[in-house]
Order: C-alpha cells, then structure tokens, then sequence
C-alpha cells in the first residue's frame, strides 16, 4: 500500500490544530498552486483523474471544466451534509484533519477563479462543525483566507453553513436550495450548476473528501495520483466499513483493491461461526452484493459497475449470515420514505408505499401480490424524477428481491400461514 | 424557431415555447398538473413524461428545451405506461370523494384517469390522512387530502401575487400546502389559486357546494368592477350567476383576475328592479314608458340627463344620440361618485368604471354631483349606477325636480329616493343578459356576451332609448330584429365623427383572443369511458 494521502494525520494527537498540520507537512502546497496559473491547477486535476467522492464518480476536473467564462462570481460549495447510511468519511477528515480539507479548498477556489466557499456541513455534525470552524478561524488569522491570501492579493472567504438534518440536502442542487434559505428541494435541470447555481451564480458542488484529495496532487503532480489505483479509478479512497466485522471503522485503500482486503483489516467477520452473507458496498443507495460476489470483487468503479453495483459513497454494510434480509431492505426502505422530500409525485408516494408493503411482509400480514406489486412500484419510480433518490430506494430494493428471493419467498409464505390461521381460527 | 416532430408531426416552435404548449398548438395534450404557462416551470408532477429520441430515460415536457430536429413522442407505450404510473401514486392517498368535491367534473385527476389510467386499484396499504377543510383566508379553503402537491398556488402567490403566503410543509408523503403561521391568504388576487388548481384541494368558499360543475353554461364576458376589463367568463345556472372566472387574454388580463371583480356579481342575482314603478306602485314598462314620454314632451328640452360610466359603449352611444339629436336636452353628462379603489401594477385599476374611456371619448364626462345637485332642469333622468348610495344627501336634491325618472338596475339608495320623490323605477338589464361592449382604460374595445335571462321586463339601455324615442313617435332606429346586426350598426351609425373611439365594426370587436381557461383536453373527458361501456366488448356481452 502506497502511503496515505486522507488518513495521513488520522491517529496524530491534535491533527486538528494548524500548527500539528504544518509540522506535518500540510499548507504547503497551496503556495505552489498559488503560484501556478489556475488553468494550471485544473489541468494537474484533470491529469490526476481524481473522480468526486460523493457518490456518482464524476471526473472532479471535468466538472471544473464547466464552468462557463463569465463576470458573476463563482461559488465553491463543499458538501459535508454526509448523510448515506453507512456513511462516515467525511466526518473523519473534518474532525481529524480540517486543515487538509481547508488547503484543498483554498487551491480549488484558485483553480476555479473563485473568493467564496461555501461548506455545507450535516445539522448532526455539531461536534465536527466547530472543529472545521475553530481550524477555519486558525487558518483566518494565519492570512490563509482572508481578503489577502497569504499576501497574494488575494479574497477568499469560507463561510460554514448547517443542514437541519435532511438528506435531501446532499443532493447538490437541494443542497444549493438549502444554502439559499429555501426549502430543500433539488432542482430540475437544465441548467445544471456549473451553469447557475448558488444565488444564479456558476457553482461547483464537491464532497469533502475530493476537495482534501486535491492538495496531494498538487503536491506530487496529477500523473503521480494517477498512478495510485487502477485504469479510471484513480488514487486511495476512504472506506467506512460497518456492520457485523470484528473492527468496524474507516481504511483507506488505493482503488482496486479486493474486498478481502478491506475484510482482512477490519479482522475478518465478528463471528466465525456467522460468515458473510452480504454487502451493501457504496451506501445503503446501491445495489447489494452476496457473499460470493462481494469477495470476488475489487473495490474501484469498474469492477463495481461490472459486479452490478457501484462504488457510490464506498459506505461498506457487511452483513453476516442468519441476518434477514427481509428486515434489512425493510429499515432502509424506511429511511428512503422518511427522507423522499415529496417533491416529485413517484418518489413521494412510492418510497412509502413500498416501506409500508415491506413492512408488512416483515410483520406477516403481507397479501400475495404484494411482491409482484413491489416490482411494478419500482418500474414506476427508476428513472420518473428530478433526483435520484427513489432510483436510490430501488435499486436496493430490486437487488434485495432478487439475490434472496427465497427468502422473500419465505417471508410471504409466513404472511400466508397467518391469513389461514387468521380464517380459520 | 425550432422545428421539432412531435408525434411525427412537424411543429414550428418558438423560441423560448414550452414543449407542452408546442403540442398543444397541434392538438396533442401532454397530461400534466403542475406546468403552467403563467408560473415557472417546476417539473415535480412527472405526469408529463415523454420519450425524447435519442434520450435513454423520459423526460418531462415541462422542461425539455426544444432544439432543431427534435423528435418527441408522447403515445409510445413506455411512456404511456409512466403516465399511468405516476397517476396510481398520485391517487394512492387521493380521498377521491369526486361526489362531494366541487372540483369533479373539471377535474384533471378525473380526465387523466379516464384517458390514460382506467387500472384496476392496487392500493393495499392505509391511505395518509391530512386535514379537510382548512379555510386558508376569506376566499379560498383547503382539502389538503385532495391536493396532488403540484405547487401552482405557491408559485402564484411568489411569482404572481408576489406576496408568498403559501408554502409547503413536511416532506415526503406528509409533505403538504399550509400558509405560512401567523398569516393567511388574503392577498387581493387569491381566488386565482383556485382557478389554477388542478384538484379539487383549493376551493372558492364563494361557489362550494353552489352548483355541479356540470350543470353550468358558461358565457364569455367582460367584468366591470375597474377599468381593465379582464376578460371573465360567466358561469351560470338557475339564471343565476354561479361564479366568475378569467379568461385568458394576454393583452389584458393574462390567466387572473382580482378578488374584488370575482366577487362582483351578487348584484346580477339579487334585488334587482325587474318592472317599472311609479312612486312605490309597479306598472308595465309600456305604461311607464307611456307616461315618460307624456312628461317629456311637457317639459320641452328642460331637462337633465345623468348616464353612468358603468353603462355599456351601446348605451352611451344609443342615449348620446337620443338626448342630443333626437329629443335634446339640457343637460347630458356622465359620471359617478363612486370612490376610488386601489390600484396595483398587476390589474387593479383605481378607476371602478368600465366605461370611463368611452365616456370621455364621447365628451359626456360630467360631475354627477353637481349635475344632480343643481340641473336647474324642471326633470332628472338618471341611467344606471347608484349616485345617491355614494352620496346620501344627493336625496334631499331630488326635491327641486318636477318630476325624477331613474333606470337602474338594482333596488338601491338611489331607487329607494327616486320612489320617495315620488318619480318612476325603470328596469335595467345588468350586462350579463345581453351583448354590447366596453371600452377599457386603454382603449382597447371588447365585447361581452349574453349569460342570463333578463329579468322581468328589464331592457338594456340602448333598448330603452330606441323604444324611448319609438313612443315619443320620434324614431330613429327601426325595431331590433337580430342583435349583433344592430349593434354593428350603431357603432356605424352613431358613433360622433372625430371621436376617440375608433369606428369599429361590431364584428371586428377582438373576441377570439380568448381561449379557454382550462385547456381543453385532447379528447372529451369520458369518451373512453362511454366507449368501453357502449362497445360490446365493455358491455360485458
């Protein structure tokens, strides 16, 4: 394994703390950026590959690319609303090491010619919000944002924003609403972003994690980061692996590595007598991967796409065997029908109309159509709204029905017994 | 200018025009709920998805931006079948209580049911129960059950009324439509949310339970609370006025009306003056006119003339005619005491006459006070209006006149003095039973049609002034025989030369600007319905 670029000061005692990241090497870089033409900084982004950590895996470079060349100002938003059950890397960087996360800020706002960020952090994330605000205050006074970037001239300001717990709000156009004041409620596009998007402004959305992933390249070049990983899938990823391991936690791994290797370093499965039945690796939001898929497979995007699934926001839900998965699809369907913003009519009424159906069939009381009528919901919401959450909802959902079909099977042969005793009684 | 398929129909599109108005142009309607042609494109209903060629996923029409040598297609069945789908979710918490809902009849939940759902139900789960009848402000109530959450009446009071009342609370499937605490909907454009409401979910507290939807008729008319003239249509049942609604009309009016003019109609139902009276004893019209006749020929040209600027361009033109070359008089003018209402940059007009532009293009302006406070005439002939309700001590100046003769609409203040003074009550046709046309404060001339019966024996003023000078045995018109002929020839004939107003022929007076306030259907709503129950195959046979 090559050395870390997220992790690097993870188990340092007061990583959080400037002076702990200079003596580590950190604001370092952003001079070097500065002194680059921001064309330049873009290229060396484009060069490293490096792919958007929030889930879809679009090129960040690309994306930068965007924007059109214009006189209104350019917004910078970082989305910290990390919210995707199974889901924690941001929230390590921003409590372990703001300041990597600050500088890849600074170099982004040079690359993409703008002087306000703003960071978007989930309402939950108290804690996190006043160590990133605490080591944005540090890096103020330190002339590393300011009106005068380290004496470059220079205006960059960093304003911390906080989510009231939806979501809805890591959509990144919902999330651009949210920051408005307005409801959160992600946008129909055309246009996109990068077009108009905070305030009417062109804007560029990333996750926190690529945004602390840019001061490495910089640092040691696009080729350098491009040479981590594998074909597209460029550099080291952060994977938060939860559910029934020995060690829960966050690896980071360069892209491409096998999944029992991430297995291995969470010490294998809590219960040798319980092996692996399943995984959810990219988030509750992508489809589930049976044991013998899972360990099959490399975690980058393509092995991933090839395995069916995705990469997503690499929240990794290992699931042992004896788990009923039935219940598993149930409690996440929840969360999906809980969080549907009720904007568009399919994921509004779909996401609870199949939470109400599964949940049924948990508790026995399910009718005989009701799988078939699962099904049919599904057809009726993938790919029918503004953003992909009820997609998010479904293609859990038709994997679930479809890797353990016997057990759904089981589960309606449960309600059944119950009808009968129920009319027979 | 885009030329886009649609169907494999070539369209030529605008600019900047919505695929859903595009299609509509040629008769194809894509089912939709929240699109509006007056508000933002919000493109949360997803009833209208249509295959994009080239595009993998549907796309919504709302919001597809129309480029050269697109290829749109709405009937595939894919798309046909998203239709249907997103009709089932939209229906899954609906109450659907269409027999108790105001809304069935012109209902899209009902249209778009019979023309692309007719699905047997698949519900099995507890519908969601929100609250009913939530009064939102003086105009408008809620069902919050029946709305489908498409946020036209959001987008309305943000981007039309301006004044945002109204927002959306929770989310997901308890997501719903509440105004904002501490407010309500009072705003003096609300009744519009209830026009643009797809569903049944917002209704106008003025017309609920008032009359089926079904049983209305329906006439296009102009409305006549300012001087704007948005373009209304009349529905009426019973001869009664049942509600008012606007028609679109880009020019004047757009899609909305205010409160104030959609209310203004009670005066059309009730109290009117429906025969002749002299002092407090009613009496025919031909008495009556009989008797007038015989007093103004006593009285030689020594008289007064009041005519109101609420009176038709007909009326004005017909009386001018009458008091000025035929049996002139003294003193003609018109005017109004009615005070000012506010005014705003949307249609509210300060001015609450229809016809003052007409008026003084006319040179009839007058001051009706001091007209009927000091006519020096021996009698005083007042058309239309209400002076004395606008100015009580106007009464005690009635005294001075031989004799008062009033035509007025309703049993009013004005009314009330004429009858104590002992004068004669003629009966006046409201504008909503017969045709004419008012002038607006543009000067742009629209006509309005007959909705109801007259009452009684009630004339318009055109008509009383022809059969006026008839028993003067001074005739100047012959007998109206078909109304739209003779209305075109009194603006060819009557109308002064040099005036303002320009000759424009009856038939030439713009009514096809308008187009319906609901957009009609591609097909009648239950055709599919009467189809399947008619067909031997739907009979059951």
């Amino acid at each position: 394994m090559s050395e870390p670029i997220l992790s690097r000061n993870f188990g340092v005692p007061g990583s959080h703390r400037l002076a702990t990241s200079i003596e580590r090497g950190g604001w370092r870089t952003f001079r070097k950026a500065l002194a680059m033409p921001p064309e330049q900084v873009v290229d060396e982004v484009k060069k490293s590959g490096l792919r958007g950590r929030g889930g879809a895996g679009f090129p960040t470079g690309m994306k930068w690319g965007f924007l059109p060349k214009t006189d209104k100002l350019i917004y910078l938003c970082v989305n910290a609303d990390e919210s995707e059950p199974g889901t924690f890397k941001d929230r390590y960087i921003l409590d372990l090491d703001p300041h990597l996360l600050i500088e890849g800020i600074v170099i982004t706002c040079w690359a993409i010619k703008s002087s306000d960020c703003f960071v978007y952090i989930r309402g939950e994330y108290e804690a996190s919000r006043r160590i990133l605000q605490a080591a944005i205050d540090e890096a103020y006074a330190a002339g590393c944002l300011g009106p005068n970037v380290d004496g470059k001239g220079w205006r960059l300001d960093v304003t911390v924003h906080k989510g009231a717990g939806a979501y809805i709000c890591g959509e990144e156009t919902g999330l651009l609403e949210s920051l408005e004041g307005k409801r959160g409620y992600p946008r129909i596009k055309p246009p996109f972003p990068a077009v108009v998007g905070l305030f009417g402004c062109p804007t560029i959305v990333n996750n926190v994690e690529t945004i602390a992933s840019v001061p490495w390249i910089l640092e040691h070049g696009g080729e350098a980061y491009a040479a981590i990983g594998v074909g597209k899938s460029t550099g080291t990823k952060l994977w938060c692996a939860s559910g029934h391991v020995a060690k829960p936690g966050l690896h980071e791994l360069p892209l491409g590595a096998p999944f029992s290797e991430l297995l291995q370093r969470c010490g294998g499965m809590r219960d040798a007598a319980r092996p692996l039945k399943a995984v959810i690796p990219g988030g509750s939001s992508v489809p589930v991967l049976t044991a013998a898929e899972a360990m099959a497979v490399n975690l980058d995007y393509e092995s991933l796409a090839a395995a069916g699934t995705m990469l997503g926001s690499a929240g990794l839900i290992v699931i042992e065997a004896g788990t009923d998965m039935v219940r598993v699809l149930a409690v996440l369907t929840r969360f999906y029908a809980d969080e549907s913003c009720g904007q568009c009519t399919p994921c509004r009424e779909g996401t609870s109309w199949v939470n109400d159906i599964l949940w049924r069939l948990v508790e026995g009381t399910a009718s005989p159509r009701d799988l078939d009528l699962v099904q049919g919901l599904c057809d009726n919401m993938l790919g029918k709204t503004i953003c992909v959450l009820a997609d998010a909802m479904v293609l859990p959902v038709r994997s679930f029905l479809k890797k353990f079909q016997p057990e759904f099977e089981a589960a309606m042969a449960r309600s059944r017994a119950n009808v009968a005793a129920a009319t027979h009684a | 200018m885009p030329k886009i398929q649609i169907d494999g129909r070539e369209v030529n599109a605008g600019e900047r025009e919505n695929l859903i108005d595009a299609a509509a142009r040629i008769g194809v309607h894509i089912p939709h709920f929240c699109y509006h042609p007056g508000l933002s494109v919000a493109g949360n209903c997803r009833q209208c998805l249509v295959e994009v060629e080239g595009v993998p996923k549907p796309q919504i029409a709302c919001n597809t931006p129309l480029k050269d040598g697109m290829k749109i297609r709405c009937e595939t069945p894919a798309i046909l079948e998203a239709r249907r789908g997103v009709l089932e979710f939209l229906l899954l918490n609906h109450p659907i209580d269409c027999p108790i809902c105001d809304q069935a009849g012109e209902c899209r939940l009902q249209e778009y049911y019979m023309q692309h759902g007719l699905y047997d139900a698949r519900r099995n789960v507890d519908k969601v129960h929100k609250p009913k009848v939530v009064d939102l402000g003086p105009l408008v109530t809620l069902d919050v059950e029946r709305c489908v959450l498409c946020s036209r009446c959001v987008r309305f009071c943000q981007e039309v009324a301006k004044t945002e009342e109204l927002y959306i609370k929770e989310r997901g499937h308890e997501a719903e439509i509440a105004v904002f605490p501490g407010r309500e909907l009072a705003n003096p454009y609300s009744g519009n949310v209830v026009d643009i409401c797809p569903v049944g979910a917002l209704l106008n507290r003025d017309f609920r339970f008032k009359s089926r939807v079904w049983w209305l008729k329906q006439a296009d008319s102009v409305c006549t609370s300012c001087a704007r003239g948005c373009n209304v249509r009349v529905d009426h049942h019973w001869n009664r006025v049942q509600r008012l609604v606007p028609r679109y009309n880009p020019d004047v009016n757009q899609w909305w009306m205010c409160d104030r003019g959609r209310l203004n109609y009670r005066w059309i139902n009730d109290d009117r003056v429906g025969e002749a009276h002299i002092g407090e004893t009613s009496t025919t019209l031909r008495d009556a006119l009989d008797t007038l006749a015989v007093k103004l020929e006593s009285f030689g040209n020594d008289v007064a003339v009041l005519l109101s600027p609420k009176l038709c361009n007909e009326d004005l033109l017909v009386l001018r005619h009458l008091f000025t070359e035929v049996l002139p008089v003294r003193r003609l003018g018109a005017g109004s005491l009615e005070p000012l209402q506010p005014e705003d940059a949307l249609l509210r007009r300060a001015d609450p006459h229809p016809s003052t532009w007409a008026v003084r293009a006319l040179g009839l302006e007058a001051d009706a006070g001091a007209l009927v406070q000091s006519a020096g005439t021996r009698a005083l002939l007042v058309f239309g209006d209400d002076p004395i309700a606008w100015e009580p001590q106007l009464a005690a100046a009635l005294a001075q006149y031989e004799y008062v003769a009033a035509m007025l609409t309703n049993h009013n203040a004005t009314a009330r003095a004429v009858a104590v003074a002992g004068g004669m009550l003629l009966p006046l046709a409201t504008h909503g039973e017969f045709a004419g046309s008012f002038t607006n404060f543009e000067g742009r001339t629209q006509r309005f049609e007959p909705a109801l019966a007259r009452v009684g024996s009630a004339l318009p003023a055109y008509e009383f002034g022809i059969e006026l000078a008839n028993t003067l045995r001074r005739p100047f018109w012959p007998r109206p025989d078909r109304v739209t002929p003779m209305l075109a020839a009194i603006w060819d004939q009557l109308l002064p030369p040099g005036t303002a107003l320009q000759s424009i022929a009856w038939a030439q007076v713009p009514r096809d600007e308008v187009v319906p306030m609901r957009e009609p259907t591609a097909q009648p709503t239950t055709r599919g319905y009467w189809e399947r129950a008619l067909t031997p195959e739907g009979s059951g046979a």
